[in-house]
């Protein structure tokens, strides 16, 4: 619908049902696997053996044994004897990933990958085909051509093409236009709304806020109070109103990247706690150094043995991209947080990214030599010809741990991201 | 045809546009002995990208214990490997 002079854009969020489990599914069937994993109890999962046991996707019969996405595996089996549990495999996530871009690619010249799974599309005003019509087309060719089913929705921004992709599953097209709002989007709970996690929701909650309705409708000074500008956002999100455009390419540049593993036992001592933060450190290094970027804040995030968790950042007076500032910085932040209780999880972040040829240097901080940076160089350009295993660190020999964790992705891919 | 799906030694020929034929494979069959077939006629090429994984897919004619059949072979870009697919 027009609104003041702004032409009416239409804008297709296209989201893959049960993205890994479809794609890993389709894949086997193209390989020959006598079964379509769509159709019996399935799910993608990690490795329980390395404790990386929870279900990443689930098949639409898995989900009637009650089984969730992010439940251990062990529960998953408990709940369905029998389970097929095939392992993730990312390299293929990113292809398909890239092929249904692709696809879309040919439908609009403006489409932006979302998340691995999702992309919107603005479809330009005077196509031949109606944009109903275009969603039939696309959602054809997703199956017929990728072999995975997507849901679309269509409206005239992003926040109500997101949230009406999510209506009833698999394989369907749903329109959510602005004057639909109150009917379709208001009785939904406010969960459902993009932007609102589970510690959001219990503080809606907390303030008589059940519902997308409720906070649409809730006097916009108390949820300012409570919430702050954020709780201004949520509202204009639940009256529908998003302004955002459609970013070709990904459009959010990349803010900060991240690794975390969980060991494959409980860290207690000192050591094994800096050792796995030095795996952590080598695949974030070669990361940021391979996206050219330079950090300027680390933050470390743990979680206990008991699933309690914490995080301490630091910014730095410079910038750093070499794998040993980092897990210097890292192991001193972890040093102050840590109260020495069994570890189950690291994790490491970086951001104010800046690029890397120019950097400041600090007059306070030892400078790392050039002879450091030259060495982690060699070793990358050793490791992306010859593979991760060509060099690792003595330190990694006999310890029971992988030399490198976290970051399984071959290439940077757009996250989850908070900004629509 | 039935559904194999089985990893096979290829001799095959390239042609400058980059057009794939196949000319002859190798199965290993259960007991570890091996059988060649040649390619008598190539009748069709298509390609598939399920779920991204680019995999070019061919048709074609091989004598099988004195007759002729129709199998299909596939070969996976990503991987360079060939698999015989269904016969």
């Amino acid at each position: 619908m027009p609104h003041g002079s702004t032409p009416a854009r239409t804008i297709f969020h296209i989201d893959a049902n049960a993205a890994y489990l479809s794609w890993s599914a389709a894949h086997a069937l193209q390989q020959g696997c006598p079964t379509d994993l769509r159709t019996i109890p399935a799910v993608v999962g990690g490795s329980e053996k390395s404790r990386h046991g929870i279900v990443l996707a689930k098949s639409t019969p898995a989900k009637a044994y009650g089984i969730q996405t992010g439940m251990p595996l062990a529960d998953a089996r408990r709940r369905c004897p029998g389970l097929v549990v095939v392992p993730p495999d990312y390299g293929l996530y990113l292809k398909a990933s890239a092929a249904m871009t692709d696809l879309l690619l040919e439908h609009s010249p403006l489409v932006q990958p979302f998340s691995i799974d999702e992309c919107f599309l603005e479809y330009p005003a005077g196509s031949h085909l109606p944009p109903l019509a275009a969603a039939d087309r696309i959602r054809a060719r997703m199956a017929g051509e990728l072999g995975f089913t997507v849901n679309i929705g269509i409206s005239s921004n992003k926040l109500l093409a997101k949230m009406a992709s999510d209506f009833q599953k698999p394989d369907r097209t749903h329109l959510l236009f602005p004057e639909d709002v109150p009917r379709k989007m208001w009785p939904l709970p406010a969960g459902d709304l993009f932007m609102v996690g589970s510690r959001t929701e219990r503080k809606l909650r907390r303030l008589g806020l059940c519902t997308i309705g409720d906070v649409a409708l809730a006097d916009s000074a108390m949820l300012h109070s409570h919430l702050k500008s954020h709780g201004l956002l949520l509202q204009r999100y639940a009256r529908g109103i998003d302004g955002s455009p459609v970013l070709p390419g990904g459009g959010v540049p990349m803010k900060g990247m991240g690794n975390s593993t969980t060991a494959p036992f409980d860290m207690e001592r000192p050591e094994e706690a800096r050792q796995v933060l030095l795996s952590l450190a080598e695949t974030l290094g070669m990361r940021l150094r391979k996206a050219g970027m330079r950090a300027g804040l680390v933050a470390v995030s743990l979680t206990y043995a008991d699933f309690l968790h914490a995080s301490r950042q630091r910014k730095l007076p410079g910038s750093i991209d070499t794998t040993r500032e980092l897990h210097s910085v890292a192991w001193n932040l972890l040093e102050e947080l840590w109260d020495g209780a069994p570890l189950r999880k690291l994790g490491i972040h970086v951001s104010a990214l800046q690029e890397g040829r120019i950097h400041q240097t600090s007059l306070f901080e030892p400078p790392t030599g050039e002879k450091q940076r030259a060495a982690e160089q060699a070793v990358d350009l050793l490791r992306s010809r010859y593979g991760n295993a060509a060099v690792i660190r003595a330190s990694f020999l006999h310890s029971g741990l992988p030399p490198h964790s976290g970051g399984t992705w071959d290439a940077e891919c757009p996250s989850m991201s908070s900004l629509l | 045809m039935k559904t194999l799906a089985k990893p096979i030694q290829m001799i095959s020929w390239t042609e400058s546009d980059g057009r794939i034929h196949p000319l002859r494979f190798k199965v290993e069959e259960e007991g570890g002995a091996c059988r060649v077939f040649r390619i008598l006629g190539l009748h069709s090429t298509e390609p598939d990208r399920v779920a991204g994984n680019k995999v070019l897919k061919f048709v074609c004619g091989i004598v099988v214990d004195g007759t002729e059949k129709v199998c299909e072979l596939r070969y996976d870009l990503d991987s360079c490997r060939w698999i015989l697919f269904k016969l």
